[in-house]
């Protein structure tokens, strides 16, 4: 199996990252991104950015209340 | 098939499950219809909809995907056509690696990306995701924020695989677009 080049690397990058790659690809593109410095930075800049928007987004205090509100909707339907 | 459960057990294992997935479900009902009122109605909707029809759900198969179905059908239903659509960011013109090239690692100040990213403030962040367009927003919310797989996706939104993975490149485009903006805005960066 060739190494792959920076530029098919690149090409897949995100597909890697979100962990839909399988098999021989993902094991080519992992290879290249930790001996490859340049796609390496570009590799975990991009992941670093993700981690931002989960971060910030992923989770939130439910508001005060909402749980009590969603058990006596469920009290009310159940019947 | 084995024995019906009984509705007090079945009430029972539906609060014990979906409980736990309650405070990210209200986080990305946040992000979908951009106000918080609207988030715990749709979340309320959701859980009820979930609740009615959960004698349904087979046991063991995707919880947190069928619940995002129910969630993303129902804001389709009830509060898309309700809201007015805020200004967005677009993806043109935007290249791939738009961000890095910007405040990427240019070997003068390799941490400087870091610090850049990291002083970004969480309602900057939020501000970017929601004011992307729909359709971009919602693939962004779900593979980056939600961390389905395209495939997971492709189910929720009823769309594709690859129109999945369009929108979610334009998306991360928008987006980095939208960063920038709020970097510059905060000062954290010059052009």
């Amino acid at each position: 199996m060739s190494p792959i080049d920076c530029e098919r690397t690149l090409e897949q990058i995100a597909l890697y990252l979100d962990g839909e790659l399988v098999g021989e690809a993902s094991i080519e593109v992992h290879q290249h991104v930790e001996t490859c410095t340049p796609c390496h930075d570009r590799a975990e800049f991009q992941r670093r950015l993700k981690e931002l928007v989960r971060g910030a987004c992923g989770e939130c205090e439910m508001p005060p209340g909402l749980l009590d509100r969603l058990k006596a909707f469920l009290d009310a339907v159940d019947g | 098939m084995g024995a019906p459960i009984a509705p007090a057990d079945l009430r029972e294992r539906f609060e014990r499950e979906v409980m736990p997935v309650l405070p990210n479900l209200f986080a990305a009902a946040l992000r979908m219809t951009r106000n918080r009122s609207d988030a715990e109605d749709l979340l309320q909707e959701t859980y009820l909809r979930a609740f009615r029809g959960f004698g349904g759900f087979e046991e063991g198969s995707n919880l947190r995907a069928w619940l995002y179905r129910i969630m993303t059908n129902a804001y389709i239903n009830l509060y898309r056509k309700r809201q007015r659509e805020p200004i967005t960011v677009s993806d043109e013109d935007v290249p791939d690696w738009y961000l890095y090239e910007k405040i990427g690692p240019d070997g003068a100040e390799p941490s400087a990306e870091a610090v850049v990213l990291d002083s970004l403030p969480d309602e900057d962040v939020q501000r970017a995701l929601e004011e992307l367009p729909e359709a971009f927003r919602m693939a962004v919310l779900l593979a980056d924020v939600q961390g389905f797989a395209y495939k997971e996706i492709a189910e929720i939104l009823d769309i594709p695989i690859g129109t999945v993975m369009s929108r979610l490149h334009r998306g991360r485009k928008a987006l980095q677009k939208r960063l920038w903006d709020s970097m510059r805005e905060r000062g954290l960066v010059t052009d």
